[in-house]
């Protein structure tokens, strides 16, 4: 039976389970009740995902090849031992029997004869090697349905570019009342859970709405400046919080500007550099970096013939820039 | 068979049946980041290689009791790697409790641990969760690092911050679920 005030108890814990940062004491209890608690079980399981991105707040340091090698003759070990082990291995959610698909005789398969070959890493979208403007035709088409908004898209921020002023600054205003009533309940001695799930509540609308304030000021920016052309769309993936750009020239066919939203800031000792493309070549243009949201706005310079200009992209570079593009693409799109 | 295109979670089952070059996939997507979260911990490399190792043993003698509805396969991989390296750490500094004032000892970047290959992606996610562990309040974020990567336990924490154990709790439990949401997605590992 779940004894409630057990669970309470747990509850509290589970973030510092989640942590590794009980007493063995406090461990044990809050394993005991996961076995007969779901609440806890489920909650546990998101706490968990927040602590396991932890691992990625450290610089990558490769291992020595040579460990792959001792693993390897660990692994020899574990074979020659499996067949006469009595005693199953512990696992956190208690004795476990060895896999049911390994061979009754609970050996291993054979490896294959011959050097095991090396495999390569999956790469997420940002490291896939630069893509040649040859086939950026092909990303153009992934996101044809965006770039037809466009029209829809200015027609409406043009009627809608009184109201976005007003919007912005009440919703400011919402943004800083919530961010006040978080610190209040931050600062009290004990917590209750009233005011925890208020807490969450209130900083969760607040998140939202520092976005849409964002999302107001960018489109405001764009569309109060006057003389811009038709946009291009830049995404930096197919995922919906991908980083995104628009691109827009202004009249005079002299200028660009860039705006992009969702980029993480740039590693250190690296910056954020656009690249102009023209018929069969491309020129560096300036570096940048994001505020804490991941927007910036940069004011480009286009040279010669506006019309030859045919798209963008964003890199990774050193700080300083670089004179050719690195293979590190954040932000790609083409002239519409 | 062709292991480069296998998700985690089918790796994983190949080595269930017993599978080692499904294991040794698995080693080569993520033993840098075992490593690395072991090595900024501990500061020794061989002991570093110890924990990475009884990682991804671990992987082979534990891999039927994961459950895919229960979390990601990188949240129970980094799990069973920082509670292995709590372990070690735990027990060095038993009797002679460290004194961590500030993480960033543990987070320096040292640009020639880096290798070029891989540098851009890992830092692009480096960067990523740091942005997310900055835009965490400042309490919820010392809270996290000093025990995730400070090795405290919550009861250290609220005395060494002369904090409510309550109020330490609730910390980190916020700041958990700041981070779980502000990185869905965003990381190598929700791409499997």
């Amino acid at each position: 039976m779940n004894d409630p005030r057990n669970h309470d108890a747990v509850s509290s814990d589970l973030a510092g389970y989640a942590l590794d940062a009980l007493e063995e004491d406090a461990r044990r209890l809050v394993e005991e009740h996961l076995t007969e608690c779901d609440d806890c079980t489920s909650e546990l399981a998101q706490l968990m995902e927040g602590a396991g991105n932890l691992a990625f707040a450290v610089p990558s340091v490769t291992p020595p090849d040579y460990l792959l090698d001792r693993l390897r003759a660990a692994l020899e070990g574990e074979t020659a031992r499996m067949p006469s082990e009595s005693t199953a291995p512990v696992t956190e959610e208690g004795i476990i029997g060895r896999p049911g698909a390994r061979p009754a005789d609970g050996g291993l398969a054979p490896a294959p004869a011959g050097p095991v070959p090396i495999l390569p890493i999956r790469n997420p979208w940002y490291a896939s090697p630069r893509l040649a403007w040859a086939v950026s035709t092909g990303i153009a088409a992934a996101f044809v349905g965006v770039v037809a908004l466009a029209a829809v898209f200015n027609t409406r921020l043009n009627d809608r570019i009184d109201t976005l002023s007003a919007q912005v600054a009440a919703q400011d205003r919402d943004v800083a009342t919530m961010s006040a009533s978080v610190s209040v309940i931050e600062q009290k001695a004990e917590v209750t859970q009233t005011d925890l799930q208020r807490v969450s509540v209130l900083q969760e609308a607040a998140d939202t709405l520092e976005q849409q304030v964002n999302d107001l000021r960018w489109l405001q920016y764009v569309t109060s400046t006057g003389d811009w052309l038709t946009p291009s769309f830049f995404s930096g993936g197919l995922q919906p919080q991908a980083p995104q750009g628009i691109l827009v020239t202004h009249s005079s066919g002299d200028r660009a500007l860039l705006m992009v939203n969702g980029l993480a800031p740039a590693p250190e000792g690296s910056v954020y550099q656009v690249w102009l493309t023209y018929e069969g070549r491309e020129v560096a243009g300036k570096t940048f970096t994001v505020d804490r949201y991941g927007y910036a706005v940069i004011d480009l310079d286009l040279i010669g013939d506006a019309t030859e200009y045919i798209g963008a992209s964003v890199t990774v570079e050193p700080t300083g820039g670089s004179d050719t593009p690195s293979d590190y693409v954040v932000l790609i799109g083409t002239s519409p | 068979m062709n292991y480069t295109e296998f998700t985690d979670e089918a790796l994983l089952a190949q080595i269930v049946d017993a599978d080692r070059l499904a294991l040794e996939c698995l080693y080569q997507r993520y033993s840098t980041r075992v490593f690395s979260l072991s090595y900024r911990m501990l500061s020794d490399q061989g002991a570093s290689e110890e924990v990475t190792q009884d990682v991804f043993l671990n992987v082979w003698r534990r891999a039927a009791s994961y459950k895919s509805g229960r979390g990601k396969f990188t949240t129970w991989l980094f799990g069973i790697a920082h509670h292995r390296t709590i372990d070690e750490l735990r027990k060095r500094t038993r009797g002679r409790r460290h004194s961590i004032e500030n993480v960033d000892d543990f987070l320096n970047l040292e640009s020639s641990d880096i290798q070029p290959a891989d540098a851009a992606v890992a830092n692009s996610e480096y960067a990523t969760v740091r942005k997310a562990l900055l835009d965490l309040p400042e309490a919820q974020r010392a809270v996290i690092e000093m025990s995730y990567f400070g090795g405290f336990t919550q009861a250290e924490i609220s005395e060494k911050l002369d904090q409510p154990l309550g109020t330490v709790k609730t910390r980190m439990r916020l700041g958990l679920k700041k981070l779980r949401a502000a990185l869905a997605s965003k990381l190598r590992s929700t791409e499997q």
